[in-house]
């Protein structure tokens, strides 16, 4: 079947009021559940499970799949606004995204991060709809030596995110790293720093860390600021929120640059999704940026970029999802039983085999990020708004979404005590100079990084020449060591004054 | 006085019993599962809970309480006013292996829950990669028998059943495959289809569209007799390996101290249901076997699998250390 009798099958799946309704119902939960700090998929999952039992297969998925992407355009809303990741995704867009606010550019960066989604979604869905089926050929050729070669690339890549000294950077990596390694190790099944805790033997949340780390710290460090509200010179003009010129072009490559980051992670099935391909979008702006020192201070790039990719991610992780049957994570395995339910098993054929479910739902992406665009951009001036509100509301109505959302993950009061903790030690780290968005990707990329080691050596029966007998391995490390080689030299030689002034 | 007391406790007891039964559920019913959303002890519970809110007539709700190995929902359970309005659905994992495999556990799967019956049975397969030198159960094992330590299989995680059966082939002929644990059962297949690993010990429903794809190879069904649905899949017994049969099954369970009436009464009805064409249809598109079960067949059951599965945890020294 060509590309354009699928999309044309696909649309007409798609456009049946019913999907369309599904799929406006879905995308506007999905916002809603970005939005509100904490408050994620189990919350959503636990509303709408009872109506994917009903409703036919096709409908159940575009629903749950609203949810799933329209979570990652609200999920940058509170990063800019608050410093208060929506979702863990977005905690990348908190760098630069909030330093944004603080200069009173909060609208115009909620505008560019809402087009960033749009088009990293768009960017990968076409990837999808002309790809999909050699991209799942693709992933199932990694096996665990390449995860973890890609893993060390990721991480020689994304040290650049610190920006602060190297070695207390290093730290906040290495301060993630242990914290990753809490819970049940997959290699050995022992029992890593859980205490006897049972709520600790799958691990900490990284929405409890993310939550901590961003937003109750930065709940903590406004105690006793004179200023009651957080920004009370915003313009709230259509004009105010429009990104001046030098805006929109900053942005156009990074979001180019992030879509096609993001939608290569996404495709790769447990690499940790938005997150992972927000962080190594930041790393690959600030690397090929001519005016890296601007990061941190509120550098479109640094929006523009990680923002396509995480959306991009949401898009192409429906490949291994669907193609090979691993879930993501709790919304992704809801789809997956959606399916089955329906008597639809997800695998390599499932294209040709449910062309109409899989085409349908295709469309339902290309149709559901237009709604998004749609709904957002009004809305825009209305979260601006929420800058007005005097913190001494604010901030408590703040940290109650925290606890409200982190106690919906699981339902678990260890986890909203576990944020309480992380808090305080976090707001003392950061104090001390420490980083949150270092120690947030240790702990993304720690687990990871352990996990396929010890399972490719166990699978070479312990050959460390695995890593580069496998091309695919062998071609990340190459790169791995070339931008290691890159980084030290360029430290090495004496800097060049980097001339400021910009061609406005 | 006595006398008086006696006789209206006597017919306390008398009319207070009936009229117990008559009551429950009196309240909302819970189902506690011990996995998120969307596996199959999700799905059988969700499929009981719906029929069972019409049959009732009491809401019948759907609880995931995820984590520590199914710790946190077991103990949930096993506190719980053992008045029916609390129920369990729980697997292998948590109610025969969990014990063996850690030393220190909250609950006692034996004393703390009854069995009311089993709700769906998932079969296990021995697969294999598409270019792994063997086509039969036999050529694997003599394969596995003339290079020891060599072929490697993949699992859920350690001392999941997928760990656990394979670990049983081991131990029934003699053989050496290398155990590598991944992060659930899909990555598992996805592991064997890639031919990261030779083989894997998997359900029949994850592997069915890599064996469409011509990915994966199955080799043989660990059950005591054959597939209905694949009627041309021989057992692993069929292929010379004893004894080994155990499927990936999801049972109802209610507090030990619960009523034997109200105990009763769960399993006639629930039974009832899943006797029904439409409960045979949800879980055959999900890959599983609708499996009602007398509560007494299935405690005999537990019993059996638990000291079987005590001796090969033992003996493949299975453990989290």
């Amino acid at each position: 079947m060509g590309v354009l009798e699928s999309l044309e099958l696909g649309f007409a799946v798609a456009m049946t009021w019913e999907n369309l309704a599904y799929c406006l119902l879905g995308v506007s939960v999905g916002m809603v559940v970005g939005v509100l700090p904490g408050i994620g998929h189990l919350a959503a999952i636990s509303l709408l499970m009872p109506l994917t039992f009903h409703v036919p297969a096709t409908a159940a998925l575009v629903m749950l799949a609203g949810i799933y992407y329209g979570a990652q355009y609200g999920g940058s809303i509170a990063s800019i606004l608050l410093n208060l990741p929506g979702t863990a995704s977005s905690a990348v867009i908190c760098l630069d995204g909030y330093p944004m606010t603080q200069k009173g550019r909060a609208g115009p960066a909620l505008l560019i991060t809402t087009i960033a989604s749009f088009v990293g979604s768009i960017l990968s869905i076409i990837v999808l709809i002309f790809m999909a089926p050699p991209l799942a050929q693709l992933a199932l050729s990694f096996h665990s030596a390449d995860y973890f070669s890609m893993m060390v690339l990721g991480l020689v890549a994304a040290g650049s995110i610190s920006q602060g000294k190297p070695m207390i950077g290093l730290a906040s990596v290495l301060i993630g790293l242990l914290i990753g390694l809490v819970g049940i190790d997959v290699n050995s099944g022992a029992m890593r720093m859980t205490f006897g805790v049972p709520e600790l033997f799958s691990g900490i949340s990284i929405i409890v860390i993310a939550m901590a780390l961003f937003g109750v710290v930065e709940v903590i460090s406004s105690i006793g600021k004179v200023n009651g509200r957080a920004r009370d010179k915003t313009e709230i003009t259509l004009r105010g929120l429009m990104p001046n010129r030098k805006e929109w072009r900053e942005s156009f490559w990074p979001m180019m640059r992030g879509s096609a980051v993001g939608t290569g992670v996404g495709i790769l099935p447990g690499t940790g999704g938005g997150s992972m391909a927000a962080f190594m979008s930041y790393a690959v702006e600030k690397r090929t940026s001519r005016t890296p020192e601007k990061f941190g201070t509120g550098a479109v790039e640094g929006i523009a970029g990680p923002e396509s990719a995480n959306n991009a991610a949401a898009q192409s992780a429906f490949i291994p999802t669907l193609t090979l049957g691993i879930p993501g994570d709790a919304i992704m395995a809801l789809m997956l039983g959606a399916l089955m339910i329906h008597g639809i098993a997800p695998g390599p054929r499932v294209i040709t085999e449910n062309p109409e479910l899989f085409w349908g739902l295709v469309v339902s992406f290309l149709i559901g990020n237009f709604m998004l665009l749609i709904l957002n951009i009004p809305l825009i001036q209305f979260w601006v708004k929420i800058l007005q509100i005097p913190y001494r509301f604010l901030f408590p109505a703040i940290v109650l979404l925290i606890c409200v959302g982190v106690y919906s993950l699981s339902r678990s009061t260890v986890d909203v005590m576990l944020v309480a903790g992380f808090s305080t030690v976090g707001y003392l780290l950061i104090k001390l100079g420490f980083e949150a968005a270092p120690l947030l990707l240790g702990f993304i990329l720690g687990p990871m990084l352990e996990e396929n080691m010890r399972r490719s050596l166990m699978l070479s029966r312990g050959d460390f020449a695995t890593f580069i007998e496998r091309p695919i391995s062998a071609g990340f490390l190459g790169l791995a060591a070339l931008l290691l080689i890159w980084v030290i030299k360029g430290e090495l030689t004496p800097k060049t004054p980097i001339s400021v002034t910009h061609d406005v | 006085m006595n006398k008086i007391i006696s006789a209206a406790a006597g017919a306390f007891l008398l009319v207070s019993t009936p009229v117990f039964a008559q009551s429950w559920p009196s309240q909302t019913v819970t189902i506690i599962v011990p996995y998120a959303p969307g596996g199959i002890a999700d799905i059988a519970a969700r499929t009981v809970a719906e029929a069972m809110s019409s049959e009732w007539g009491q809401e019948v709700i759907v609880d995931n309480r995820t984590g520590g190995a199914g710790f946190v929902a077991a103990t949930a359970v096993a506190m719980s006013e053992p008045d029916g309005h609390t129920l369990f659905v729980a697997d292998m994992g948590v109610n025969v292996i969990n014990p063996y495999l850690f030393d220190d556990i909250p609950y006692n799967p034996a004393e703390d829950f009854r069995p009311i019956t089993m709700i769906s049975d998932t079969p296990l397969v021995l697969a294999a990669y598409k270019d792994a030198p063997f086509n039969t159960t036999e050529e694997y094992v003599a394969y596995a028998l003339a290079n020891p330590g060599e072929v490697s299989f993949g699992s859920a995680g350690i001392g999941s059943l997928n760990h656990i059966v394979p670990e049983w082939i081991n131990y029934e002929m003699g053989i050496d495959a290398v155990h590598i644990p991944y992060r659930g059962g899909a990555p598992a297949a996805t592991a064997v289809a890639s031919g990261e690993v030779e083989i894997g010990v998997l359900a029949l429903s994850s592997v069915g569209p890599f064996v469409d794809s011509g990915d994966i190879k199955i080799l043989g069904v660990a059950r005591e007799g054959r597939v209905a649905s694949h009627p041309d899949l021989p057992t692993l017994i069929e292929g010379g390996v004893p004894n080994v049969a155990a499927g990936q099954w999801a049972g109802l369970f209610a507090p030990s101290g619960v009523s034997d009436e109200i105990a009763n009464k769960i399993q006639a009805d629930v039974v009832a249901f899943l006797n029904s064409d439409a409960a045979n249809e949800t879980f055959s598109a999900r890959g599983a076997i609708v499996s009602p079960m007398e509560s007494a067949d299935f405690a005999a059951l537990l019993d059996a699998l638990r000291e079987r599965f005590s001796v090969i945890i033992e003996a493949a020294e299975i453990t989290p250390e």
